[in-house]
């Protein structure tokens, strides 16, 4: 009996691994072409003049922070660097703890400023708004913490401008970033959403909130979160996209139309992931109501973050997204096989259920049962070790289309060898960092089911800033 | 079978990975010999531009030297100086690009079924003023992708003074458009424009965005004989955002101060008060600061940054310390003319000190 429920898995275990892959190979397909198209669009028009003309709409960038002080200054200059016709910045102070609001007090001169807040979405109260002396663009609300949603929900209320832009306070934004991003809601009066790629700041040089050199850090958990990094964005949200299914705009950068998140109420207060959840309840909303309105992904690496540099940190990262996607999918449950909402209902939420949300549990098991088989010999090992080489050789194949995605656009390192060591590493990851992230996702949803939602607290250690 | 299959499975997915490595090592060497290659074409071109420039050769003589692979590098080169050049030295480089058959091969282009593509054919062929272009706009003009619609515009408007009824029908029909993007439209049809649109404008009958846009590009181009048309709108009309476009553009101008600008002082509205309050800045009137000073005490920030401005230009400093030194003076008031001052660099004062709300 045993040995028959065994092998009933084992068979499960394969046709789910060849189904994922399957997906995945037809989203690098998808992005290849996508990507293709874009940067050939993009090589059809200087940005900068198109923008400079006057194609554009004034923009809020919204930067919640809490207990922000090593990183806020960098931010904010990196913020001001940007290059848009009429936007203003909103640096949300959510109840810090340490110096986040002294600090910029001091490096941006604020002083009291008069202007309104009005409250159409409901938040905690909001104690003070500063304007800074040296930057007429920049407004900072002090405010009783309330978490990220609500630091959120607070910009979007004091905003002016009909596109909203929010941004981790610890991101660093390319100057070109927002024109870029931007760009799709010009083309297309049914946009109602864009991300862009989110790529990671450590081993690059930063001036004066820029980062004016790309290069690879030499930390092992960072080379393999880089990895990790163009997979998802390259391949998975560029495939997506596609499809307009993209159900993740990061938390790091997304652009929104103000009129949209205000007509699906704004963030949710309760969610660990609301950057994700806001995307997927727009879905909902739009689909739902056959209201035409598209979710654009756009290539470009438009964002830098500092990724954790140990394990500690990163655990507890990683875990905050496993239970952000349980909350995000959890409170959007009616999409799941809605034909009514499209291939957003039938594939993409399908997706993330079974193979982002349920992965670790059936992957862990797969291990288990995997191993105990070929203990008892129900299992050969000729074709564990090809079953096993297969599972790496997809791993690797996937890494390496994404290295390949990237040199077909953006090419943004300028080293071969930090390629070559990315493709080194893309090969590593499938022996011991892959099945770490697939234990604390599992650790992350038995926690979520018991009931313990806390983000936990990540500490920055700032950006290697030089000029 | 599943032995089989799964030995098929890596063997395959071993010999993608490979390729894909091979492609990567490929990709790269082809992006420096396209960096090289540009580097080279752009630096041969610059001094054939040179030679040309000083009749050293003919346009035909710089276009024997293109070849056809390099007909991308060759409109890369050429855009900047096109869009910056007049005269003989643009209908040089204008003969460059017929001759070298780049203008041939962007006619091909501008009937591709690409949307990219064909708009930034058009974009080109607009710049130069190819009259072939002409049945190639209709399909960017009736675009929603504001990134093909514009190149169609200018190519139409750049065209002939004949197309503004188009121009202006194409802008009618959409509300993506900034006032900024349709100055840039007429800048390009020349101050000629300037009479048709104050007879367009006198007649009526347009969209408000369109009349404001004619107040600004009639301000653009400093067309003083629109004086008497802005003057009306101040006094007279109803719509707030004409009337702010009109008192921005009696700034523009440098017009002399009138009573419509004290009118518009008093307005309820902040944006029409921060106009009146500039365009009284760029009057030069300094009789008739006491208005700026009044709305120093404003409610608005930007009113009183503009007040103080305005009293900047026209006060002395004297007077500005007396302000400042008044302790029954406006709080607020103080603070914005400290403020300017500070900003201006011409003041022994102090930032303003913090005030909780």
């Amino acid at each position: 009996m045993l040995f028959q429920i065994f092998t009933f898995y084992n068979w499960s275990i394969l046709i789910y691994f060849f189904l994922l892959n399957g997906i995945y190979l037809f989203l690098i397909f998808r992005a290849y072409k996508g990507i293709r198209e874009y940067t050939h669009r993009l090589q059809s028009v200087n940005l900068k003049r198109i923008f400079g003309l006057g194609f554009y709409r004034p923009l809020t960038v919204i930067a919640p922070a809490y207990n922000e002080a090593a990183t806020i200054v960098a931010s904010v200059k990196s913020l001001l660097n940007l290059q848009y016709p009429e936007f203003e910045i909103l640096v949300v102070n959510d109840g810090s703890t340490d110096q986040t609001l002294e600090i910029l007090t001091q490096e941006f001169r604020l002083v009291p400023s008069n202007r309104v807040y009005r409250e159409k979405l409901k938040t905690q109260p909001v104690q003070a708004v500063y304007g800074s002396l040296l930057y007429p663009q920049l407004h900072v609300l002090d405010k009783k913490n309330g978490g990220k949603a609500d630091a959120l929900n607070t910009g979007v209320n004091f905003s002016q401008y009909p596109l909203l832009c929010s941004i981790d306070a610890d991101s660093l934004i390319e100057p070109e970033g927002l024109l870029r991003v931007t760009r799709p809601f010009l083309e297309d009066n049914t946009v109602i959403a864009t991300g862009g790629t989110v790529r990671i700041a450590n081993g690059c040089k930063v001036t004066n909130g820029c980062v004016t050199e790309v290069g690879l850090s030499t930390n092992p958990w960072v080379r393999f979160q880089v990895v990790e990094y163009l997979r998802a964005f390259l391949f998975g949200r560029m495939g997506w996209n596609t499809l307009n299914a993209v159900l993740v705009i990061s938390g790091a950068f997304g652009v929104f139309l103000k009129s949209a998140v205000l007509t699906v109420g704004g963030y949710h207060k309760d969610c660990i992931g609301e950057d994700m959840e806001l995307v997927v309840r727009m879905h909902r909303h739009y689909r739902l109501n056959k209201l035409p309105y598209r979710v654009v992904f756009v290539p470009d690496p438009v964002c830098w973050t500092e990724a954790p540099e140990d394990r500690h940190v990163l655990c507890k990262q990683r875990k905050r997204w496993q239970k952000g996607l349980y909350d995000s999918l959890k409170s959007n449950k009616s999409l799941f096989f809605n034909p009514r909402a499209g291939v957003v209902g039938l594939l993409a939420y399908p997706f993330y259920f079974f193979f982002e949300l349920l992965g670790p549990v059936i992957e862990t098991l797969g291990y288990l049962v995997f191993t105990f088989s070929l203990l008892m010999g129900w299992v050969n090992w000729p074709f564990a070790l090809l079953f096993v080489s297969v599972a790496v050789l997809l791993g690797v194949l996937l890494s390496a289309s994404s290295l390949l995605l990237e040199e077909l656009s953006f090419r943004r390192y300028p080293k071969t060898s930090d390629i070559l060591i990315l493709f080194l590493y893309g090969i590593l990851e499938n022996f011991g960092y892959r099945q770490l992230l697939t234990m604390w996702r599992l650790i992350a949803l038995l926690e979520y089911v018991r009931g313990k939602k806390s983000w936990g607290t990540m500490h920055r250690k700032g950006f290697s800033v030089s000029g | 079978m599943t032995l089989f299959a799964l030995r098929f499975v890596v063997f395959g997915v071993l010999i993608l990975t490979g390729l894909i490595f091979l492609s990567i090592l490929r990709l790269r060497y082809i992006a420096k010999e396209d960096t090289r290659q540009r580097k080279k074409s752009f630096m041969k071109m610059e001094s054939l531009i040179l030679s040309l420039f000083d009749d050293q050769i003919l346009a035909y003589q710089w276009a024997v030297r293109i070849s056809s692979r390099q007909l991308g590098y060759l409109q890369e080169f050429l855009l900047p100086y096109l869009e910056s050049f007049e005269g003989e030295s643009f209908e040089k480089l204008v003969a460059v690009a017929h001759s070298s058959g780049l203008v041939k091969h962007l006619l091909q282009e501008g009937r591709s079924s690409e949307a990219w593509k064909q708009a930034q054919a058009v974009y080109f062929l607009g710049l130069i003023r190819e009259p072939q272009v002409l049945p190639l706009l209709e399909r960017g003009l009736s675009s929603g992708n504001m990134f093909w619609f514009y190149p169609s515009v200018i190519a139409l408007a750049r065209d002939d003074l004949q197309n503004l009824p188009r121009v202006l029908e194409a802008l009618r029909n959409r509300s993506d458009w900034t006032e900024h993007l349709g100055i840039s439209i007429f800048a390009e049809m020349g101050e000629d424009v300037c009479p048709v649109l104050l007879a367009t404008f006198s007649k009526g009958e347009l969209s408000p965005k369109i009349e404001r846009l004619i107040l600004a590009v009639l301000a653009h181009f400093g067309y003083l004989k629109a004086e008497s048309a802005f003057k009306e709108v101040i006094l007279h009309s109803t719509e707030r955002e004409l009337k702010i476009r009109a008192l921005r553009a009696w700034s523009q101008l440098k017009l002399g101060f009138f009573e419509g600008i004290a009118l518009a002082m008093k307005d309820a509205d902040w944006e029409i008060r921060v106009a009146a309050v500039t365009a009284l800045g760029s009057s030069g009137a300094v009789d008739q600061a006491h208005f700026a000073q009044g709305l120093l005490r404003d409610s608005d920030w930007w009113v009183r940054l503009r007040a103080a401005q305005t009293m900047l230009k026209l006060c002395i400093r004297e007077e500005l310390y007396t302000i400042l030194d008044n302790p029954r003076e406006d709080r607020y008031a103080q603070d914005m003319l400290r403020y300017v001052l500070t900003k201006e660099g011409g003041a022994t004062c102090v930032i303003p000190n913090f005030h909780l709300l």
